[in-house]
């Protein structure tokens, strides 16, 4: 499968000089022959050395310490000695350790080739010309016989016949159950269902009354009445946009020193709300978060949008304070479109495009040339302000985007939409730029080309709109594939790929790759509506089923891979900070705008933002943890604790811990005790007694009764220590953190 | 803390087996035990708990990292350089272009500091840090170490976490994650920062990146009002010590009953036993951060008096509050390790604000030098003599480090622009030879007398892993597809500085 392709290495010109090898040609036969021989090095020893060598033999710590990117390093040898002896291939162990009844080398993969260890000896004969400028490079050819680059073929849906089944999902799930000689859970009791159901789709508790709407909801289409009200609730497009950020890296600071205050990132986050609240079509989604200012130049959105591209961090000390033209400042921008091709790579291509930064991919078919072609379609853009919508641009609304024209400000300068020229580095070293490379893609998918053939004088915009294009195509598996395996991933816990950011070889494989399939396929080809997606999904029986365990399942399938029963879910920071404040009866559901803030800020040149400091009665803070200012530079103390995102890197899935620190974070950090004492305001008037009261506060915080062993304990607590202790101890029970 | 539950495995099963048991013996298994036990992959019987499972017999236990904020000047401490004298006032002219970060190079400058030369070792130091004097004997000085990067920002997390880039994870939580714990009711992990505030990149210098959140590290601020943030409910509040503890029995029985109808999840239990853990915390702490247990000869030992009278901070650097702040913290410091803490970080210097509050002495070196050095010879100093009469020297690292150097010029000024190009860090301690250096720089301090052998924090780290018995090479964890490392591709471990 593949084909070679040759490095910069095999292509370079080699002009003949002294410097190419010890041997000196001093009569024009001598001269032809050598000639000859560095032909032969270059059409037969380069190739067969980053096929079957370098793999291993490169870099900072080779195997065996010997490196084979050099005729110098070759020569030195490693720890069994000297590799090659030039003119002497009989004293050259490299040679013995290819040939032979069982040659030692290569590890892995065929013997060499008589043909090829001849091609070695002769070359060592010849005295092992090697010009001094090339260096090799991991090159074996492109394995593309990998199950996520196949392309998209909608499986049949397997016949299996039950009465459980209710949508195709189940007859997928089932069929894999069955082989596994598992069988589904029954399905959950109402009230799991519904707090299920209001947690994953909003991130918020039922309130009593619509708990009691459900419960007592006899039609028999109550279940998807409610994941349609839900779906329809813009609580949806806060709880949905926060999964996507986390992928982005949303943050409302810079990061690094002098991390500052970034006050117009937030309208890309509005906007992520919005585009999951309206259900935009997905690729239009994709489109304009990567070239929507060039793709849709009469929304607003489509400028906004591309605040997925900068949501990472910039440095701001490296970009405005370092000089153009110096080593310091190409590492800065080296590293920050860096950010922005592994973020578009891994978000929509669940590739490690990444790995390519410094070597060819070492696992997937990436070459170091498609990393720096993709860092040439983000070389007209940094990260900025820019005004949107219409009008005049002075005075409109501003918000941090990709950007290619704005005023400079001290050393950091914009483009004016003609992109910065993208040299390969060498080993990623920005002090050994190689040749110039022009804007591009992976080249994982060779029906769809990895080239751009744009014109030389377009505006950079034209790259990224080409991109846009190659990542929506209808026949690139991985952005289908990857899109549905998110979604699947939040509902479930766990996505049918483990590893949701990398498809390629080092990731998971799929559980129920027909199901992945069957579900890209049917996404793709409909409206691309993800709505419709979370319907198929959360109506569906392997959703609805209970999360009880089963000794018998447990030992075949203790990790639930084959979804034998549901996985019951521990609340993430947001969804935790948010169903206190619900409960409490404090949550402002003020949406979108500038963010709250959980500190107190303060700027003396480098800016500080003090958590301490933070009243957490100051009902501005109030409102969904989806509108907290994120802070990279200090990440909030109570949420890190609880396992949030960390917004400097792609969270594809959160962590999830259980420590002494989050015990102590939920017990004495003053926003929970705050949120006890309003709590108990609030259920102060809604009982003539403590066991009246409790049992309501029961009902709000878990949407059930409490029974008699529960409730007589929390009451005679209530009593000795008042309301304000047991609502602390009702925000710190296992069932306010897990969601059957 | 010892961790409770494990991520979902994110890396190769049997690679991690290996990572296990290839290498056996010696101390520090227990956690390596636990997270095979959380794989499912080790037998209940508990063996590998107890013969433990090390790449290497381990020479240390414990790790104090000194991280001075701002870079601290290699050539005005330890890196004695008498051609800066001869030099002083002419041009600095190195014999090729010289890239800074913010000047030009002006005009070589000499040390303001007199230096003198201390031990069998005959080490030269400046006069600041003279009190280490005592202690050059069992240091081993590195003066040929380069940065990938002459901002702040970067190289603060280059040193800390071995990346230029953010979301990596801390030395303290690799550590973490390889070791665990030393003890049950203290943190792994604690960072003393600078009373004034947070170096460049905040608390992300010690965040544990794509590690699980329990190997982040607990930050503990003994000069503060609060030193252990969450530790207990605001003083003023509702909530009583009897309450509180009335309060988890409460839960206990909730929560028991809630787990007994729910099988199968262990999960439930683990935050049971969660809480059970932060009640022994919240009795073990407390006890640690009295300093006034010590007695008066310890506190004198490291600048404090004897009620540890606590002043509050000024904005101007001065030596009587970098002696008391930082001897605080190194005081802290060793009562924790002798607690079972594996790794405390300790900042000297806090942001890139004005007045100037930590080292970054770009105006004026002797004035912000002098006394930042002289808090931290004290400190520094104190620590290492404590440790090594209470016998803990020999199983506990210390790595003084900054992320890069200043340069042999001035400015334009009375100060040193950055230098990326060679800087100083020290071990102690933990199997570290005293008295040696390592890789020299050249008669400026400029670069490495040797320029094709720099050294870099991967090595530090790479030997400082290897004396905890970890090959930094199989200390690994999968994020977004590659098997990260704290040393990335790179590190040898430096043989030439272990005894």
């Amino acid at each position: 499968m593949g084909t070679y392709r040759p490095t910069l290495a095999t292509v370079v010109v080699v002009a003949l000089s002294a410097a190419l090898s010890s041997r000196r040609a001093s009569s024009s036969a001598e001269a032809e022959e050598f000639r000859a021989n560095v032909v032969q090095f270059r059409e037969r020893i380069v190739p067969l050395f980053e096929s079957r060598c370098l793999r291993c033999h490169e870099g900072d710590s080779p195997a065996g310490e010997l490196s084979l990117t050099t005729r110098e390093r070759v020569i030195k040898g490693g720890i069994s000695g000297v590799a090659i002896v030039p003119g002497r291939p009989e004293e050259s162990s490299l040679l013995d350790a290819v040939s032979g009844d069982e040659p030692a080398m290569p590890k892995e993969g065929p013997p060499l080739t008589a043909a090829e260890v001849a091609a070695i000896r002769h070359w060592i004969a010849a005295g092992a010309p090697w010009p001094t400028d090339v260096e090799l490079t991991d090159n074996r050819p492109h394995d593309l016989n990998w199950w996520s680059l196949e392309p998209l073929i909608r499986p049949a849906v397997p016949a299996v016949e039950s009465q459980w089944i209710r949508t195709p999902i189940d007859a997928f799930i089932l069929e894999k159950l069955q082989a596994n000689g598992l069988a589904p859970s029954p399905e959950a009791d109402r009230r799991s269902l519904l707090r299920r159901l209001y947690f994953d789709l909003t991130g918020l508790p039922p309130t009593p009354d619509e708990a009691e709407a459900f419960l007592k909801d006899e039609s028999p289409n109550a279940y998807e009445a409610l994941v349609d009200r839900l779906l329809a609730s813009p609580r949806y497009g806060e709880r949905w946009g926060r999964h996507w950020l986390d992928v982005a890296h949303y943050g409302d600071t810079h990061g690094y020193d002098k991390d500052k205050v970034r006050p117009n990132a937030w309208p890309y986050r509005d906007y992520v709300i919005r585009s999951f609240n309206d259900d935009k079509p997905y690729r239009r989604f994709l489109a304009e978060q990567i070239a929507g200012d060039v793709l849709f130049p009469e929304s607003p959105d489509g400028v906004i949008a591309t605040g997925f591209l900068v949501a990472g961090p910039f440095d701001f000390v490296g970009q405005i304070e370092v000089a153009d033209g110096t080593l310091a400042k190409a590492i800065t921008r080296n590293l920050d479109r860096d950010d922005m091709v592994t973020t578009v790579v891994n978000t929509f291509n669940s590739m490690t495009a990444q790995c390519a930064r410094c070597h060819n991919h070492k696992f997937d078919p990436i070459s170091q040339e498609d990393y720096y072609s993709l860092q040439a379609v983000f070389a007209g853009v940094d990260r900025a302000e820019r005004p949107y919508g219409a009008g005049n641009p002075e005075e409109a609304p501003r918000t941090f985007a990709a950007a290619s024209d704005f005023p400079p400000h001290g050393a950091f300068t914009s483009t004016k939409g003609v992109a910065r020229s993208i040299r390969l580095l060498k080993r990623g070293n920005e002090a050994t730029p190689g040749d110039e490379v022009s804007p591009g893609t992976c080249g994982y998918l060779p029906a769809l080309g990895s080239r751009f053939e744009l014109d030389p004088a377009a505006n950079e915009g034209a790259r990224r709109a080409a991109l846009a294009a190659w990542l929506a195509h209808q026949d690139n598996p991985l952005t289908w594939r990857s899109i549905v395996n998110r979604v699947w991933q939040y509902h479930f816990g766990r996505g049918i790929v483990d590893t949701p950011n990398d498809f390629g070889r080092m990731g998971s494989l799929p559980t129920h790759p027909e199901l992945l399939d069957w579900l890209a396929v049917e996404f793709r080809d409909g409206p691309q509506s993800l709505k419709a997606l979370h319907r198929l999904i959360c109506t569906s029986a392997v959703y609805r089923q209970a999360s009880l365990g089963n000794p018998a399942f447990e030992s075949s399938d203790g990790a639930n891979q084959f979804l034998w029963r549901m996985n019951r879910r521990k609340l993430e920071a947001e969804a935790v900070r948010d169903a206190v404040l619900a409960v409490a009866g404090q949550l402002d559901l003020t949406a979108g705008g500038p963010g709250f803030r959980a500190f107190e800020f303060r700027d003396d040149e480098s800016p500080h933002y003090d958590y301490e400091q933070y009243d957490p009665a100051d009902p501005q803070s109030h409102r969904r943890s989806v509108y907290r200012q994120i802070v990279r530079s200090v990440p909030d103390p109570f949420m890190a604790t609880l396992d949030c995102a960390d917004s400097s890197a792609a969270v594809a899935k959160r962590n999830e811990t259980l420590t002494p620190l989050q015990a102590l974070a939920m017990l004495n950090n003053r926003f929970m005790v705050s949120m006890a004492e309003r709590f108990a305001e609030r259920i102060e008037p809604l009982g003539a007694d403590d066991a009246h009261r409790l049992a309501t506060a029961w009902q709000l915080a878990f949407a059930r009764q409490p029974t008699p062993e529960e409730l007589a304990p929390l009451v005679a607590y209530a009593e000795q220590y008042g309301l304000a202790n047991a609502c602390r101890v009702i925000f710190n029970m296992n069932e306010f953190v897990f969601i059957d | 803390m010892p961790s409770i539950i494990p991520p979902t495995p994110p890396y190769n099963a049997a690679s991690r087996r290996d990572f296990l048991w290839n290498l056996g013996g010696g101390l520090g298994g227990i956690a390596l035990a636990s997270m095979l036990g959380q794989d499912g992959l080790l037998a209940s019987d508990g063996v590998a708990a107890r013969h433990g499972v090390l790449h290497y017999p381990p020479r240390t236990k414990r790790v104090v990292q000194l991280y001075m904020s701002g870079a601290a000047s290699q050539c005005d401490l330890w890196d004695y350089k008498p051609q800066l004298q001869k030099q002083h006032g002419e041009k600095f002219d190195p014999g090729e272009a010289v890239e800074l970060f913010q000047s030009s190079p002006d005009k070589v400058m000499q040390s303001p500091f007199a230096w003198k030369q201390y031990g069998q070792s005959g080490k030269w130091l400046s006069g600041p840090v003279a009190p280490l004097g005592d202690c050059v004997d069992d240091i081993a000085f590195i003066h040929s170490m380069v940065s990938k990067s002459n901002v702040h920002g970067p190289a603060t997390f280059m040193q800390a976490t071995g990346f230029v880039l953010p979301g990596f994870p801390s030395m303290g939580s690799w550590i973490s994650y390889g070791l665990g714990s030393l003890n049950e009711n203290l943190p792994t992990f604690v960072v003393l920062p600078d009373p004034r505030g947070f170096a460049p990149n905040g608390p992300k210098n010690w965040g544990s990146g794509f590690l699980p959140a329990e190997h982040q590290a607990s930050m503990v601020q003994p000069s503060a009002k609060t030193p252990i943030a969450d530790l207990f409910a605001p003083a003023d509040g509702y909530v009583s010590a009897c309450s509180d503890a009335d309060a988890l029995d409460l839960l206990a029985t909730l929560n028991r009953q809630h787990e007994s109808t729910r099988p199968g999840d262990s999960r439930l239990d683990a935050r049971i036993r969660s809480y059970e853990l932060a009640a022994r915390m919240q009795l073990s702490a407390p006890e640690v951060l009295d300093l006034r247990q010590e007695p008066e000869h310890i506190l004198r030992m490291y600048g404090l008096d004897r009620d540890n009278t606590i002043t509050p901070a000024t904005p101007q650097i001065n030596a009587a509050q970098e002696i008391e702040y930082f001897g605080r913290n190194c005081l802290t410091a060793r009562r924790l390790l002798e607690r079972g803490v594996r790794f405390v970080q300790i900042w000297s210097g806090a942001d890139n604000g004005f007045p100037r509050r930590n080292w970054d002495s770009h105006e004026d070196l002797g004035r912000d030098h002098g006394p930042l050095a002289q808090g931290l010879g004290v400190g520094a100093a104190a620590l290492i003599k404590d440790l090594k009469q209470r016998g803990m020297l020999d199983d506990t690292v210390i790595l003084w480090t900054t992320e890069f150097g200043r340069m042999p010029c001035n400015q334009g000024s009375l100060g040193r622009d950055h230098n990326p190009f060679v800087f100083t860090n020290w071990l102690a301690g933990g199997g570290i030879r005293g008295g040696v250096t390592y890789g020299e720089s050249d008669e400026w301090s400029y670069k490495p007398l040797d320029r094709d052998r720099p050294t870099y924090c991967y090595d530090v780290h790479a030997t400082i892993l290897h004396q905890l018995g970890i090959d930094h090479e199989r200390l690994t964890y999968r994020s977004n597809g590659i098997d990260r490392r704290l040393t990335d591709v790179h590190g040898q471990v430096i043989r030439e500085i272990i005894s």
